[in-house]
């Protein structure tokens, strides 16, 4: 491995994970489902291949299927979101990037990083960047 | 003192116990309402508000506490105590933040703005600003014209 390991957790750490390779893809959403999920005004998230991604603490995830075969897998001690499952994409996680430690990278390419369902934001806040914005997820 | 604003300085005609704002997780079990529009509301960028709930900057709006009531599930909310004077209580079942309190500052709550149904406003006429500004993660940050400060301010 030619890169440190990308590594995270929830709040109270009961949670931890450790991702072997840079994340890809970056998506800021801006969904209602994932407003109301973290109580946040977008959240973000990066792809992980399943077979880079190491998770320590799995008796303390529980999870909650959000649309059906997309699953938001957080810790049950602190509430802390940590990964997105979904039945769609079983090769890989959708991490949330807010928990990785000390707002380090995800690692992605230049390029990778766009906001998501744009439609949805709410009306009072943009954060304005220069970020691509698209209509769902863009495809 | 954690929240440094008296909301009772702010007055608006937009939100009132006549016409509340409402609010509650994802899957439906907790639900609240907010009898008055924020004062002030937070984008805060600390590793504590990142970590409890897995986003970049989340956002805190904040009320007197008897402006802000569970109507549903305040049984089922669980509670996690990120330091020792400061609850933030969430969702057990889909793990929404729904809002955080101090024990310094019994008066107020501040809840999380993106738990109001529809995006709505937490509070029209109150400030707006990021807090705790160095703690943004290194790799995003947002290039509005909103006031940042290094700590908690208002």
């Amino acid at each position: 491995m030619t890169t440190s390991a990308i590594t995270g957790g929830c709040q109270c750490g009961a949670v931890r994970y450790e991702i072997s390779e840079p994340l890809h893809d970056v998506s800021h959403c801006h969904c209602s489902m994932c407003r109301k999920a973290h109580g946040t005004l977008f959240a973000s998230f990066g792809r992980a291949r399943r077979d880079s991604f190491n998770l320590t603490g799995e008796q303390n995830v529980t999870g909650y299927e959000s649309s059906p075969g997309m699953v938001r897998r957080f810790c049950k001690s602190c509430g802390g979101q940590v990964v997105i499952m979904s039945n769609d994409a079983p090769e890989v996680f959708f991490v949330a990037l807010g928990s990785l430690d000390a707002g380090q990278s995800p690692g992605h390419a230049a390029g990778e990083e766009k906001h998501i369902f744009w439609e949805s934001k709410v009306d009072w806040y943009d954060p304005i960047d220069d970020l691509p914005k698209v209509t769902g997820y863009g495809e | 003192m954690i929240f440094p604003k008296s909301p009772d300085t702010v007055n608006s005609m937009d939100v009132s116990p006549d016409n509340p704002l409402s609010g509650g997780c994802l899957c439906g079990a907790v639900r609240f309402r907010v009898d008055a529009p924020a004062a002030h509301t937070h984008h805060c960028h600390c590793s504590m508000c990142r970590k409890c709930q897995g986003a970049l900057f989340p956002t805190f709006a904040f009320v007197n506490r008897s402006d802000f009531t569970v109507t549903q599930g305040a049984d089922h909310l669980a509670t996690y105590d990120s330091s020792p004077s400061l609850h933030r209580h969430f969702c057990p079942t889909c793990g929404s933040h729904i809002y955080a309190d101090a024990a310094e500052d019994p008066d107020h709550v501040g809840f999380s703005a993106g738990t109001l149904d529809d995006g709505a406003h937490p509070g029209p006429d109150g400030e707006l600003c990021h807090i705790f500004w160095d703690s943004r993660v290194t790799w995003y940050e947002p290039d509005d014209t909103l006031p940042r400060f290094k700590e908690f301010a208002g």
